[in-house]
């Protein structure tokens, strides 16, 4: 973990058509997926016909019927990843899956408001965007109020492993900390394992999750060290 | 059943995402397409108001400010009585050596404990938790992973890897072995 970052989170995100009823902490208790402790122990718990969310075993759950969703804290990165194999692979081989997003999303603070607002100015120059740019741009250095660059998406396509997907990097402010200093970074890695709706079982797919999970957080790491180091250059 | 959505965000960092919640309105889910991973800043409050079917409703439970000192990862190489030893490798902060340490068993939850074995793979987290009106404790926390059976072609991989290995170890030991033929010592 780098200094300056507060929060890193992985999260798994599949596509394909799912039960959301079934999935209730007791039923991943029962097919020994988390101890019966942490499932008795799920906070959060919402169980209907089109979703299922709840926290347990440090993971947050919603599974809605075209979406399977589980993150947790990179500390115990490999947990989600160990779930998803075991609950799909195991459990629920001819569950469809077309689509997978191995994320990892990130915290960080600038050194102060003015420097946030400099890194949103270097990754997508205000200047730029004509006069109205122009002015954009004056207002952030004049000092008091001032707007700027709120959001940047990059996407790489093609991946740079073949797969078909892309690797999408979301930089954007944190308004509600009242520093001004905070700093998201979600890192989308997306597999496309074949078309919507036309896919028979999860085994492609839960083959991209265990041969490029780690990769793929390697990569966001990478991704991140190059956003801290234009957040951390000097005027 | 009614769903409210609150961001601590302002609406216009609301992202692209959102409306997998913030559309969410009776029994109908609007669900995108993306692979993105959701708004971590987004709380979902639930109201159940006549729903029609069955709901389970809990609510949030407390959590108190804590902070993490040191992470590891651990694999058990060994188990005893009262603790299990592992070797240990530091997440965060700069890779260092390989540690050994003695665990004690005190510290694996009650539904981890037959998960206590070697070659068993865990995190082990040192904390600092702040208590509502009282001072900083030191909390150790171990996370044992449930480790998913080897798919079939993962399997086949370690095994064309392992022979790959027997041959440069040993040139023509391992076809011996395949074919039956060989024997003997290391």
């Amino acid at each position: 973990m780098r200094e300056g970052l507060a929060i890193e989170d992985v999260s798994i995100v599949l596509l394909g058509s799912f039960n959301p009823p079934i999935f209730h902490p007791s039923w991943f208790a029962r097919h020994e997926l988390m101890s019966a402790e942490e499932a008795d122990g799920a906070t959060n718990v919402l169980i209907a016909p089109e979703v299922a969310q709840f926290s347990a075993a440090y993971i947050t759950f919603d599974i809605q019927p075209s979406r399977f969703f589980v993150r947790t804290t990179a500390l115990y990165r490999d947990v989600v990843k160990d779930l998803v194999l075991a609950t799909l692979g195991e459990k629920l081989p001819h569950t469809p899956v077309w689509s997978v997003g191995l994320n990892k999303s990130y915290e960080f603070k600038c050194r102060d408001e003015l420097a946030r607002a400099r890194l949103g100015a270097r990754l997508a120059p205000p200047g730029e965007w004509g006069e109205w740019g122009r002015s954009i741009e004056q207002s952030i250095f004049a000092g008091g109020e001032h707007g700027g660059v709120t959001r940047v998406t990059m996407q790489q396509r093609p991946r740079p492993d073949g797969r078909p997907g892309h690797v999408q990097a979301d930089v954007h402010a944190n308004m509600s900390d009242r520093t001004g200093t905070g700093v998201f970074l979600d890192v989308n890695n997306h597999f496309e394992v074949g078309p919507a709706g036309a896919v028979a079982g999860n085994d492609a797919a839960l083959h991209v999750v265990d041969e490029c999970w780690s990769s793929s957080l390697e990569a966001a790491d990478q991704i991140l060290k190059g956003v801290m180091e234009v957040a951390e250059r000097g005027d | 059943m009614e769903i409210e959505t609150s961001a601590t965000r302002e609406a216009l960092f609301v992202p692209m995402h959102i409306d997998v919640q913030a559309q969410m309105t009776g029994d109908v889910v609007n669900v995108s397409s993306n692979t993105l991973p959701q708004n971590r800043r987004v709380t979902t409050r639930i109201v159940k108001t006549g729903a029609t079917h069955s709901s389970v409703v809990s609510a949030a439970k407390a959590t108190w400010p804590q902070k993490v000192l040191q992470n590891w990862e651990g694999v058990v190489v060994g188990v005893s009585e009262n603790s299990f030893q592992a070797h240990m490798l530091s997440t965060l902060g700069p890779t260092g050596p390989v540690e050994y340490f003695d665990v004690d068993l005190d510290n694996v939850a009650d539904g981890d404990i037959g998960l206590v074995r070697e070659g068993a793979k865990f995190y082990l987290t040192v904390l600092s938790i702040i208590p509502p009106g009282e001072s900083a404790q030191k909390t150790t926390r171990v996370v044992f992973r449930r480790l998913p059976r080897m798919r079939q072609e993962a399997v086949v991989e370690a095994e064309r890897e392992a022979t790959e290995l027997w041959e440069l170890l040993r040139p023509g030991y391992a076809t011996q072995q395949a074919s039956g033929s060989g024997g003997g010592q290391v």
